[in-house]
């Protein structure tokens, strides 16, 4: 079809196909707007998923989000000449999608039109590559046919070219795209339109190619049809592109489709070399002006020179110059031919191969494996330095430091150089390796089939690692603070090496181009786990799923396993409800494809998610025996998941009240953690460690783990750093629990200070507790004053309330009990039951015994966890002891105390069980013993008996040995010392 | 709730009602996408929303007297004159009597008119300055008499009056240098006012 006939087309009535045209619920108004307005008014009518999104989103009591399928349409993202792009969720598949609502038109029968355009849409989503926008699926409905995609979040090859790119640069995204042309060629697919709009370039330099084979039965008068990402750029360049994009000039298309003829894989070849001309030389090969200008030199194939040739060299321009011949015939066979030659460059096709290994997103298509590139390019695979100049020190570094040092964080210097000599090490130590590798198969150490293996893992290693380069260049501020932790997290590289671990790994499926399927998806489940170490969650979640719906695509089930590990993990840490099901997921199939290192992460994890977020401690055992004889069959795993293992079993023991389990569980996982790794693990085990120790009586060994916990996350993030901060506030709290109170409160202004206006609540609770601990009353006030402003209501605010309240108690003032009581109802209702434990320690101190009693028994036991428990039966002891009712008092106090060392107790009252989990909840902090044990003393003074009140206070006195003297704690144990041996 | 006047409405929403501002946006949404889809691009549905959100936050800018039509065209310009603003790199003063559409980057007319003549007259409006566009649009598209207009933005009705007179006069002169031939130059001069006509018909038809 010719220009003029295009024209003609448009302008003859009802050729137009406007469905909405026939819509008689089209208000006037759209109506009237439609005769000046053309297609703008279809889109003005009140029914229409336009104004319904948008309806939504205003009003959402009032208007629901619109389906279109079993899809929400949740946001407008573009329009082009094929009709409009919604953004979509997929609740089904909990993704995202982008959805086309096409138009169809074009002469004949419009009904078959839209048959056509619904086979043809169909025959897409059959089409999968990693260069090809993926279609998930297409259906008609409403008379419209609607296509779901991949949602990809980019710029268009438009957009991303309109800025200054070296031509290597542009290259390397156009290879790409043509991987894609070239795939779909290889099924028998036509684009029809390729051009630099129909191009999205991903975030991560991954380029998809969009539209297949679309073109033809749209809309004739089209537009440059939008990447769903971006809005409509015009192309770049001068003349072409107003004129060119407003009367909708086909400036890319082929002679032959100028001529009306059918178009083929060489009209594609020719539209894809005129897009990376543009792209190269900033112009287009012919004159635009107008339509008949630019037919007219098409036609007689009369290109225009470059006016600046811009350093590309003569080799390319010739390629290109075939790919665009007049006669079909002229051009290259195929896609691939043409891409076969502008990779002949040798400096490039060392670059190819960098890209390649490097894993910075080209995947490559079938017939052009990793095996013929490194016959080609064995020598550059084994030079280190432009290895490391490809992966980071060529430029990657720069812009990470860049990312780094602009992210809105405190300190962000001291992070950078915190970071880097993490990230070189990383970087060096990959770059090493393949080094290493190259050689010793060049030498013939290594079989090829173990190279192939250990390349794939290093190549999966380095998605992984760029991923989190990548993040950290964008600045986000979370991530980058987060960054020690991601890059400790990262997987060794030198596992990569472990030949028994290779040749246990999964089998790579044996047709070449599945087989590239399958690394390029590893891969992305490398990207994935970076994320999930960076704190992306959600997108690491997004990622994995993909990955698991393309594995199921390619069958290919121990990738399978290894994806829904992926998604199950990066579920466990946003506790998604269905965390366990996706780890279950894992686990049967890892067991069936006998990948023991999945089976076994997946069912560690899955003792946390069984415990943790489904709340089924009881279930713990079997998960842990589960998962313990996975572990205990893989033998030399990676210490990791054995860490992970005993670590959860730890938390999973601590959960039922197993106590004792829980800290020999911690103490196994303690050991699995090699000298130099995981730092951030045996910070995690020792933090989780310490509190338990201190409940355990092994109040030392829980001190010292506070310590290194602390040591460990201050050398992992640096001093300035909040995480080192709530370290140092954790640390803080152990040792206030020990009486260790100045060097307690040294510690929290440290990190108060650190964090400034950014202290959370609980770091000021700590703080506040402290002070009142070391009778400072007048500092605890003061941090109340700034907790109670940053939260003025709810849960957190009680607390701060509570330390008020018992400053004026111990004060004396009669109107502490008032200050709780004037807790707003709703902060209230968040947790009346400290309330009320609060109120009854308060009119205790304050000397009001019946009130104070009164107040427990309206507490209901089911309710209150057992060390809040032991606290509130201490001090109904101490009311009874205090009223005379001494029996009444001694035997409970007996009970919480347990076994006292120096005293005999009273045997019957001293079998209580193991401490937690029985009847009877035991005290364990030191100050809370001691007055457990002086009300003892007190008691037994009061019967006369006072040579055993006397060494009940000094067992009382013992308990508080290691805190600060002089400190109030120990006066008073002093004072009841003095109170009873004086008798 | 379909009977109650336009201010009362708006009253309603800004009370909290949302479905008094869900029965306002049934009314507008087709003259206010209208309105911005003849200057931005894709951007024109997120503008929309800005523009209904808008009002939530600008009732005491109603002028006395002015009705909800002005008001809500007010907040539309406004917010279509801060998008250009924003989307220039450095915060420079963009003299939107000097700039038109095109200059400011909008994306290219062939999604919006289909008809040849349509195409140019878009295009030609794109090309002159924004409040000229601006103010030819309301008064020829939405049918706002130039009290109304002037009511947008408080500009004295007068000098309302004079900006189409010379608004007019420009988008001719641009038909004629983007259209040699003289007959398309005609036919699209006489379609402004064809649509003129029936536009306004339709809209005093319809309820406000």
């Amino acid at each position: 079809m010719s220009v003029s006939e295009r024209q003609d087309a448009t302008t003859s009535p009802g050729a137009g196909g406007d469905l909405g045209r026939t819509d008689p619920a089209l208000g006037a108004r759209a109506s009237a707007a439609m005769q000046v307005g053309g297609p703008l008014a279809d889109e003005g009518a009140l029914d229409e998923p336009l104004a319904q999104v948008l309806m939504a989103s205003l009003f959402p009591s009032q208007i629901r989000r619109p389906k279109i399928g079993r899809f929400d349409l949740l946001e407008f993202l573009g329009e082009g000449g094929m009709g409009s792009v919604y953004l979509a969720y997929d609740a089904r598949l909990d993704r995202r999608v982008a959805i086309k609502f096409l138009r169809a038109a074009g002469g004949g029968d419009p009904g078959q039109a839209q048959a056509r355009l619904l086979r043809e849409a169909q025959a897409l989503a059959r089409l999968s590559h990693p260069n090809i926008v993926a279609v998930h699926e297409a259906w008609e409905e409403e008379g419209r046919v609607h296509v779901a995609m991949e949602y990809v979040e980019g710029a268009s090859l438009a957009e991303w070219q309109a800025d200054p790119r070296g031509w290597r640069e542009l290259l390397d995204a156009y290879l790409q795209a043509g991987e894609g042309l070239a795939a779909a060629h290889d099924a028998g697919l036509v684009h029809r339109d390729f051009k630099p709009h129909n191009a999205i370039r991903r975030e991560d330099g991954v380029i998809k190619v969009l539209d297949f084979g679309l073109a033809r039965y749209m809309s004739e008068e089209e537009g440059p049809s939008s990447g769903h990402g971006g809005g409509i750029a015009p192309p770049t360049g001068g003349d072409l592109t107003l004129t060119g994009a407003i009367m909708g000039t086909p400036v890319y298309m082929a002679p032959e489709q100028h001529e009306g003829a059918a178009a083929d894989p060489r009209s594609d070849q020719y539209a894809f070399c005129v897009s990376l001309w543009e792209a190269l030389y900033g112009a287009l090969p012919f004159p635009a002006g107008s339509h008949a200008e630019l037919r007219e030199a098409v036609l007689a194939g009369r290109r225009r020179e470059p006016a600046d040739a811009r350093g590309v060299p003569g080799w390319i321009r010739r390629v290109l110059e075939r790919g665009m011949a007049r006669r079909p015939d002229d051009r290259y066979p195929s896609m691939r031919a043409l891409l076969r030659e502008l990779g002949r460059d040798p400096a490039r096709r060392r670059r190819r191969a960098l890209a390649i290994v490097g894993g910075i997103g080209l995947a490559l298509a079938s017939g052009f494996g990793i095996a013929e590139l490194r016959a080609r390019e064995g020598p550059a695979l084994c030079d280190g330095d432009e290895l490391a100049a490809a992966l980071w020190s060529g430029g990657r570094r720069d812009v990470v430091e860049g990312g780094v040092l602009g992210a809105a964080i405190p300190a962000a210097e001291a992070q950078w150089h915190n970071l880097a000599p993490r990230l070189d090490a990383y970087a060096d130590a990959l770059v090493e390796r393949r080094v290493d590798a190259c050689e010793r198969h060049r030498g013939g150490l290594r079989s090829d089939l173990l190279y192939d293996r250990e390349v794939a893992c290093l190549d999966q290693r380095e998605a992984g690692f760029v991923r989190l380069a990548e993040l950290l260049a964008a600045g986000d501020a979370e991530v980058v603070l987060e960054a020690p932790r991601a890059i400790a997290a990262l997987p060794t590289i030198a596992a990569c090496s472990d030949a028994e671990a290779l040749s246990a790994e999964w089998p790579l499926p044996e047709e070449p181009a599945v087989r590239e399927r399958a690394l390029a998806l590893r891969q992305e489940l490398a990207r994935a786990q970076a994320e999930e170490a960076a704190g992306k969650y959600a997108e690491a979640e997004a990622r994995a799923a993909e990955v698991l719906r393309e594995a199921k695509g390619i069958d290919d089930l121990p990738l399978r396993a290894e994806a829904a590990l992926r998604w199950g993990s990066a579920g466990v840490q946003r506790s998604a409800a269905d965390a366990s099901a996706r780890l279950d997921m894992s686990l049967w199939t890892a067991i069936r494809t006998e990948q023991r290192r999945v089976a076994a992460e997946a069912a560690a994890l899955r003792i946390f998610a069984r415990v943790v977020i489904d709340g089924h401690p009881e279930e713990s055992g079997e998960a842990i025996d589960l998962a313990a004889a996975l572990v205990d069959r893989r033998g030399a795993a990676d210490w990791r998941i054995r860490w992970l293992l005993a670590n959860n079993t730890a938390v999973a023991r601590e959960q039922t009240g197993a106590l004792r389990e829980a800290l020999a569980a911690y103490r196994d996982a303690l050991a699995l953690i090699p000298g130099r790794e995981g730092v951030f693990e045996r910070a995690a085990t020792l933090q989780n460690m310490a509190p338990l120790q201190v409940r355990l009586g092994e109040r030392s060994a829980g001190e010292a783990a506070a310590r290194a916990s602390f040591d460990e996350i201050r050398a992992l993030y640096g001093a300035a750093h909040p995480s080192t901060a709530s370290a140092e506030a954790v640390l803080a709290a152990v040792l206030r629990s020990l009486g260790r109170q100045a060097e307690a409160a040294r510690l929290i202004d440290g990190a108060l200070a650190g964090l400034g206006d950014g202290a959370p609540p609980w770091m000021l609770m700590e703080a506040a507790r402290g002070a009142l601990a070391r009778g400072d009353l007048a500092a605890a006030r003061a941090y109340c004053d700034r907790g109670e402003a940053k939260v003025p209501s709810g849960t957190w605010r009680l607390p701060f309330v509570a330390v008020r309240a018992l400053a004026a108690a111990r004060e004396g003032d009669p109107g502490a009990l008032a200050i709780l009581e004037a807790v707003d109802p709703a902060s209230r209702a968040e947790n009346p039951s400290f309330v009320t434990r609060q109120q009854a320690l308060v009119a205790f101190t304050l000397g009001r015994m019946d009130e104070a009693e009164a107040l427990l028994d309206t507490l209901d036991r089911a309710k209150v966890d057992d060390d809040d428990f032991a606290e509130t039966e201490l001090l109904r002891a101490r009311i009874r002891v205090a009223r005379g009712e001494l029996a009444e008092g001694e035997a409970p106090l007996w009970a919480l105390l347990g076994e006292v060392p120096g005293v005999d107790g009273e045997p019957a009252a001293a079998a209580g069980g193991s401490a937690g989990g029985s009847a009877t909840p035991r005290l364990f902090q030191p100050e809370a013993r001691s007055i457990a044990l002086q009300t003892l003393a007190e008691a037994e003074a009061a019967a006369g008996r006072r040579a055993r009140a006397r060494s009940l206070a000094e067992a009382a006195l013992a308990e508080l040995a290691g805190f600060d003297e002089p400190s109030p704690q120990r006066r008073e144990a002093r004072a009841t010392l003095a109170r009873v041996a004086g008798e | 709730m379909g009977g109650d006047d336009d201010l009362q409405l708006l009253e309603r929403w800004q009370a909290g009602v949302e479905a008094a501002g869900a029965e306002l946006f049934r009314r507008y949404y087709p003259a206010i996408l209208r309105f911005f889809r003849s200057k931005v691009g894709p951007q024109a549905p997120d503008l929309v929303q800005r523009t209904f959100l808008g009002c939530l936050e600008a009732r005491p800018r109603i002028r006395e007297g002015a009705n909800f039509r002005s008001f809500l065209f007010g907040v539309a310009r406004n917010v279509l004159l801060m998008h250009f603003r924003g989307s220039r790199r450095e915060r420079e003063r963009i003299d939107f009597t000097e700039r038109s559409a095109e200059d400011l980057g909008a994306s290219p007319v062939s999604l919006l008119a289909r008809e040849r003549e349509a195409q140019l007259l878009l295009q030609a409006l794109r090309s002159i300055p924004l409040e000229y566009q601006i103010v030819l649009e309301l008064y020829y598209w939405e049918g706002l008499n130039s009290r109304e207009i002037a009511d947008i933005d408080g500009t004295p009705e007068p000098t309302i009056r004079t900006r189409l007179r010379r608004a007019k006069l420009r988008l001719e002169a641009r038909l004629g240098e983007l259209e040699s031939n003289p007959q398309v130059v005609q036919a699209t001069a006489t379609n402004l006012e064809g649509w003129a006509r029936r536009l306004r018909e339709q809209l005093d038809r319809s309820p406000s």
